[in-house]
């Protein structure tokens, strides 16, 4: 009898403990969103200015272009001159992946897991408009949580497949920055069959109704940074001259 | 006997010493610069960057489309139906205006030969529609860079195509080298129509209705007229378009050409033996 009633404290002692744990474990991985990104964030606050050489390479069906140098000038809070010889396409935001480029107040952000990307421990962020079935779009931030980078964007967007950033970075001057920014992008449209000018159309032809092979609706776009100049002291009126 | 060398540059004094000659030159020189300018100063509604909207969702477009190589390029369709005019003005000329003046009895008298005299009346023509062309080139591509800028060219072929300025330059040379040899048919007809001739408006009307007969045909996609399109000298036509691909399509443009080669031979040979047979003493 003694022995049963000692059993049964037992096992409850043990059942209480353990569900001790597993609310603490559930509490400890419930990271905030909030504070993740603020952290993110926090390494590019003290950056007021800052100008980058950047090389693209793009590789997407139906569009050729050579391999482009583009140089940037940015300053806070929204000043920013491209300069490049020519003509240049480069992603909207794959150049400095600043939280506040990507989130905006009506972004909702809820942690989702942890994950490693090479070698790294990773907080998978997950970022919409509305987090109910209707949700036309979201992307995934994959935080690097020994530096607080930005170290790869996933997107899901309805229709299409997936594209994805992936960033690596070098340290300046106590600024994890980017290095390389390696981009694979699905489009819901790719570009259309154009073809030169000839006796039969004089100024081209383009087929822009014509339905799209799927091996004709993905590309890369590779951009390697360099000369970096950080807190340099970019003036406004270099920015007004250039207008 | 007077050499091929000593005749065709006294064939050359003679077309460059005629106003006619130099129509051509004063209105490219006019007319470049002028629509250059208007470019630069009202802009240009390029259809290539209608092309890329598909991609703005997503990217962001560094730099500006419209260039001087862009508009030159564009410019390079006057090739096909109005600068022939100037060829025509003098390739139809250059034989017939010699008939109708009776300087031919003269010029035969001397020790040179029919042949040489034709030929070297051709290798004028040549010449000059070679200059001509090339001035186009330089007029369009020159004003160009310097009224509106220079940069990289867009194109189309298969989809978008962006040439940096510097192989842009070097493909502009050829296709203008690929022009001249276009252009080239063009006074070869003319040619052929001036030794027939004793007066050179005939000519200059015939060849311009040839070549606007057989560009519509070449442009009209009929099934009927599948069969005789090779054999129409415009269905070669756009072979200076050519240089403007990656990779360039070195066997299209050897095919075109060897086309437009034998059509000038056949002129050439055809005005020979017109030349040869004209009676010069009437």
């Amino acid at each position: 009898m003694y022995l049963r009633k000692s059993f049964r404290w037992n096992l409850q002692c043990r059942l209480l403990i353990l569900l001790l744990l597993l609310t603490i474990q559930i509490l400890a991985e419930n990271i905030d969103p909030e504070i993740v990104i603020a952290k993110v964030q926090a390494n590019y606050d003290l950056i007021e200015d800052y100008s980058v050489t950047a090389r693209v390479k793009v590789d997407i069906p139906n569009l050729r272009m050579p391999r482009k140098k583009i140089k940037f000038y940015y300053k806070k809070p929204d000043k920013l001159i491209t300069k490049t010889n020519g003509f240049a396409i480069v992603p909207k935001s794959g150049m400095f992946p600043v939280p506040t480029t990507f989130l905006s107040d009506s972004t909702e952000v809820k942690w989702t897991r942890e994950d490693t990307l090479n070698n790294s421990k990773c907080y998978i962020l997950e970022c919409g408009y509305s987090f109910d079935k209707d949700t036309l779009s979201n992307f995934f931030l994959w935080i690097n949580t020994s530096r607080w980078t930005i170290d790869k964007i996933t997107t899901n967007e309805s229709g299409i497949k997936g594209s994805s950033m992936i960033f690596s970075y070098v340290n300046l001057d106590g600024f994890w920055i980017p290095e390389a920014t390696d981009l694979y992008i699905n489009f819901k449209k790719g570009l259309p069959d154009a073809s030169r000018p000839s006796i039969k159309y004089p100024f081209g032809f383009m087929s822009f109704g014509k339905q799209f092979e799927e091996d004709k609706l993905h590309g890369e776009v590779k951009i390697m940074f360099s000369d970096y100049k950080i807190n340099s002291g970019l003036k406004d009126s270099f920015f007004n001259n250039q207008k | 006997m007077i050499s091929l060398l000593t005749a065709t540059r006294l064939e050359l004094i003679k077309t460059y010493s005629r106003y006619r000659t130099y129509i051509g030159f004063v209105t490219i020189s006019i007319l470049v610069p002028l629509i250059m300018w208007l470019v630069r100063k009202y802009g240009f509604d390029e259809m290539q960057g209608n092309t890329l909207n598909s991609l703005e969702n997503s990217f962001v477009f560094v730099g500006s489309l419209v260039n001087g190589l862009l508009i030159s390029y564009y410019l390079m369709t006057v090739l096909w139906v109005h600068f022939p005019f100037f060829i025509v003005l003098v390739g139809g000329d250059i034989v017939a205006s010699e008939s109708s003046a009776g300087t031919f009895r003269l010029w035969l008298s001397r020790p040179v030969s029919r042949f040489t005299v034709l030929t070297s009346k051709f290798l004028a023509t040549f010449i000059y529609t070679s200059s001509i062309v090339f001035f186009l080139g330089l007029c369009s591509v020159g004003c160009g860079i310097l009224i509106i800028g220079g940069g990289d060219l867009l194109v189309f072929d298969k989809g978008i195509l962006i040439l940096s300025q510097e192989e842009a330059l070097l493909r502009f040379l050829l296709a203008y080298s690929l022009a001249v040899c276009v252009q080239m048919v063009v006074a070869s007809l003319s040619f052929l129509f001036s030794t027939m001739s004793n007066n050179s408006v005939g000519p200059i009307i015939g060849t311009y209705a040839i070549i606007v007969v057989s560009l519509i045909l070449s442009v009209l996609r009929i099934d009927a007229l599948d069969g005789i399109r090779p054999y129409l000298f415009t269905s070669y036509f756009d072979v200076f378009f050519a240089p403007f691909a990656d990779p360039i399509p070195w066997e299209e443009i050897k095919f075109n050409l060897s086309r437009l080669g034998i059509f000038i031979a056949v002129f050439y040979s055809l005005s020979l033996i017109s030349f040869l047979r004209k009676d010069i003493c009437t």
